[in-house]
């Protein structure tokens, strides 16, 4: 099927992020996972299912989030531009080529205030194969060959390699800088968690990124695999190999792992307020609260309900209310981060109804303190929680993106686990929970050309 | 027609198919069952985009002019309702509901892994119940000019309609599809009623639906429901386009890091619009020419030119085709450049067979891994009935293709004449 401009349209009504935000998952659960402790810090999670027309391996590491971000972020892009075996980009994408079409994908992520990097890759499965070749065991020698026997000279990474990466890196930083809406929700978290690590950008910054050498990027390679928390994800396909590469690679290191404990701010004092103008159209307006969360489970299901009535999806308050009915914006959404206990509220609007938006969007939060929302609309909440959990098991891709996103968890859930618990929710529960929410952080960012003109 | 008609199109190499339903309203619809899976994706979309600002109805005499953005402007107008809104309805089934616009179509949908049959009954009932006023379809005019003002400081998106405005002289593809707020103010809720009794003719529309469903379900449901309509039918009518450009540069200045281009080859070899056999060996070209395994990535990757943004793009549409490459450059000239240069010499040599057999291979994968998402799926069956394609068809285009093919049309393509650059910069 073709996948062309026309098929990147304008898509409506509901906010940009209520679109990319993923939404599949599992009603009767078909697939079966396994989970297999095979070092001191190296776990394999194995799903299997038939069926799948897709399957994918990945390894995901797990640092503290610190100073070394920018170093420990541009290691999986360096692992995956070459290896010993496929030398440089060309012949890494015609091996990908010829395995019909496998994508390697790189995540650089945050789970609360520790790094994950993940690198995974992506293929069709073995039955569609044309010569009979196993496409699944292939692409799994090749995620091991690129993490596990890079290129080196001098035994370190090569300089080539590494400079190219930090620069499409740096762009890869520059362009959320170019984003509006991305440059709005990076400053507000900038302010908001000023003093917190969580405040550092996955990719760190710019600057430091200049400052990577081939040495020390190769040291921050091997501290990688030395003291990381390791996650291997194979989901769909036929690995057979997977434990015994494994053991190969990995069982025989010693490891130190130390990460972050992450600290949850539950309420805020003093609110932070900050604005900049610059020559856009439209203005961005990003407000951060605090949930009152002492860790990730501390009333979770509650608080994700009260999330989205409040601004989680097509029919919460901010939609409804402050886009629908007062016309303020043309995107005001409220997004939860469980890893840290906070919540962002974005918005796109003219820059001088930024008072207006930002009393509708505080009074929508008082409506739910007040208990001013019916029972119809708990349910609807419900509900779309609950269909976006359940469609969690349509692909090999997203059961093994649920279960990676949980490398920081002491335990694996199923997306079934969480639907119980969102129908449990009453309505007291919401109240209490929208009564911990205290705002933290305003950040405005304002259009000086002619859509910022009072009219 | 008293009858609905239904067929089942198999494919092999996937091991399933989709039922082809001429309903008895007179309306196309497309159901592909996938019972392993917990969610299901419906989408009612009309053959009618951003460039059907000029047409003819089968019932008049005249052409009929609209004001740009007309489309997108109704889609979203249907929502409304007298009582509950359609999203307001969704809530209550817990659908995750949404609707676009592109240059050729407009679709709504929506994603549910329960009530399917309450969610089908409120998509086919509200595209089917038209409400608006003047006063709504003012406020709307405030909503839509956001959105407009929202995608102007989107680098990408003003990159790509400055390349287009080199490209057309006159085709309305070069238009936002959300038009202006100028011509947006022009719109009325008796214009709206009008593009709405033409273009939502049942006869111009597709339905179909994908994932956990079956075929006695849909037409429960559409027999029900779906009553025919008048017998109307629609023309497109496109000015005609010269085959030359407008111009061969277009530079606009926005708050941007690295500076954002597209480069473009208005290309004209296919009659009203391509074939699949075209648009298939015209990505392949694409692909050889500039994608990830070419010597020329490698090259502009190694001397610092492009980034992990640049892409490849064989973008065609009714009346229009051109060859995009775009991303972002700190020397935007010198990638045009090297793209050029590198055409040329693939144009002297000829593609070889090592190089095509690879892509083939590639495209092949791609095209069963896009049978994993039932959304790409519905969608695909909407876009291939309005294009008279039958949707697996192009498993077999891309076994039977030929390389001798591909090369005589490289033949007719990327003439430097007819290149535009478009770049956004600080």
């Amino acid at each position: 099927m073709k996948k062309e401009w026309k098929d990147l349209p304008y898509y409506d009504k509901i906010s940009l992020n209520y679109i990319v935000k993923p939404r599949k998952w599992s009603g009767t659960v078909k697939y079966d996972l396994q989970n297999k402790k095979i070092s001191e810090g190296v776990e394999l999670c194995t799903v299997s299912a038939e069926g799948f027309k897709t399957a994918c391996a990945s390894l995901s590491f797990v640092m503290p989030l610190g100073e070394k971000a920018s170093l420990y972020a541009l290691v999986p892009n360096v692992l995956t531009r070459s290896c010993k075996a496929y030398p440089d980009v060309t012949s890494v994408e015609k091996k990908l080529a010829l395995l019909y079409g496998a994508e390697v994908i790189v995540d650089v992520g945050k789970s609360g205030e520790n790094q994950v990097l993940k690198i995974e890759v992506s293929c069709i499965d073995d039955r569609f194969s044309i010569d009979g070749e196993s496409i699944t065991d292939e692409c799994l020698k090749l995620l091991f060959q690129m993490i596990f026997e890079p290129r080196l000279e001098n035994g370190t990474f090569c300089s080539d390699d590494v400079e190219s990466e930090k620069r499409l890196l740096a762009e890869r930083l520059m362009a959320e800088n170019s984003d509006k809406r991305t440059y709005a929700k990076n400053r507000c978290n900038e302010i908001m968690f000023e003093n917190e690590l969580y405040g550092i950008h996955r990719y760190g910054t710019i600057e430091d990124i200049e400052k990577i050498t081939p040495a020390s990027l190769f040291e921050a390679y091997n501290e990688i695999l030395q003291n990381s928390k390791i996650l291997v994800c194979v989901s769909g396909g036929n690995f057979s190999n997977v434990e015994k590469l494994l053991e190969e690679y990995i069982s025989d290191k010693s490891r130190n792992i130390e990460l972050n404990e992450t600290l949850y701010v539950e309420e805020c004092e003093d609110i932070k307020y900050v604005k900049e103008q610059e020559e856009v159209k439209q203005g961005k307006l990003v407000m951060g609260f605090r949930m009152g969360m002492k860790s990730e489970d501390d009333n979770y299901a509650a608080r994700r309900v009260m999330a989205d009535l409040f601004g989680g999806s097509p029919h919460s308050k901010l939609f409804t209310v402050v886009r629908e009915k007062m016309s303020l914006c043309y995107y005001c959404s409220a997004v939860m981060f469980r890893q840290k206990g906070v919540m962002l509220v974005q918005s796109g609007i003219e820059s001088y109804n930024e008072e207006k938006a930002k009393n509708a969007i505080l009074e929508q939060l008082e409506d739910i303190k007040n208990g001013k929302f019916s029972d119809d609309d708990i349910a609807s909440s419900v509900k779309s929680l609950e269909d976006g959990f359940r469609s969690v098991s349509d692909s090999a891709e997203s059961v093994a993106n649920w279960f990676t996103s949980q490398v920081c968890s002491n335990e694996f859930l199923y997306p079934e686990d969480f639907i119980e618990q969102f129908k449990n929710v009453t309505r007291e529960d919401i109240i209490e929970a929208a009564k911990a929410v205290t705002l933290d952080t305003v950040f405005m960012l304002e259009g000086i050309a002619e859509g910022g003109v009072e009219e | 027609m008293s009858e609905n008609v239904v067929k089942y199109i198999e494919n092999e190499i996937l091991g399933e198919g989709y039922y082809s339903i001429d309903h008895k309203s007179g309306l196309k619809i497309l159901v592909y069952p996938k019972p392993e899976f917990t969610s299901t994706y419906a989408v009612f979309g009309t053959k009618y985009g951003s460039i059907d600002t000029r047409f003819k109805r089968s019932d008049r005499e005249s052409f009929t002019e609209i004001p740009a953005g007309t489309a997108h402007f109704l889609e979203h107008k249907l929502f409304e309702s007298e009582e509950l809104d359609a999203f307001q309805r969704y809530a209550k089934t817990g659908a995750s509901a949404n609707a676009y616009t592109s240059f050729d179509r407009t679709c709504y949908l929506f994603a549910c892994t329960g009530h399917f049959k309450e969610n089908f009954e409120i998509l086919l009932d509200f595209v089917r119940h038209p409400y608006f006023t003047e006063e709504t379809v003012q406020k709307e005019q405030g909503i839509i000019g956001q959105e407009i003002d929202m995608y102007k400081d989107s680098p990408e998106w003003e990159c790509l309609f400055n390349l287009l405005e080199c490209l057309y002289h006159k085709h309305p593809v070069k238009i936002d599809i959300a038009g202006t707020k100028e011509s947006i103010s022009e719109i009325t809720a008796e214009m709206l009623f009008s593009c709405y009794e033409t273009f939502y003719n049942l006869s111009n529309m597709a339905l179909a639906v994908a994932g956990k469903t079956t075929v006695e379900e849909v037409l429960e449901v559409a027999d029900r429901l779906l009553e025919s309509d008048e017998n109307v039918t629609v023309q497109r009518a496109f000015e005609k386009e010269d085959e030359s450009i407008v111009k061969n540069y277009a530079e606009k200045k926005l708050p941007v890091g690295t500076p954002v281009f597209a480069l473009g080859y208005k290309e004209s070899f296919f009659n009203e619009s391509c074939t699949l056999e075209e648009e298939i060996a015209m990505s392949l070209m694409l692909e050889i020419i500039a994608g990830q395994i070419s010597p020329l990535y490698k090259e502009l990757l190694d001397e610092g030119l492009i980034n992990g943004s640049f892409s490849t793009e064989f973008f065609n549409g009714h009346n229009y085709a051109a060859c995009l490459f775009s991303g972002e450059s700190v020397n935007p000239s010198e990638v045009a450049r090297k793209i050029n240069s590198c055409i040329k010499a693939l144009k002297k040599n000829g593609i070889t067979e090592e190089q095509f057999e690879t892509v083939r291979k590639k495209t092949y994968g791609k095209t069963v891994r896009a049978f994993t998402d039932i959304d790409t799926v519905a969608n695909g069956l909407v876009v291939s009935h309005f294009e008279n394609e039958e949707l697996f068809s192009e498993f077999e285009v891309i076994k039977n293709l030929k390389l001798s093919f591909v090369n005589e049309l490289l033949k007719k393509c990327f003439n430097e004449d007819k290149a535009a650059l478009s770049v956004v910069k600080n």
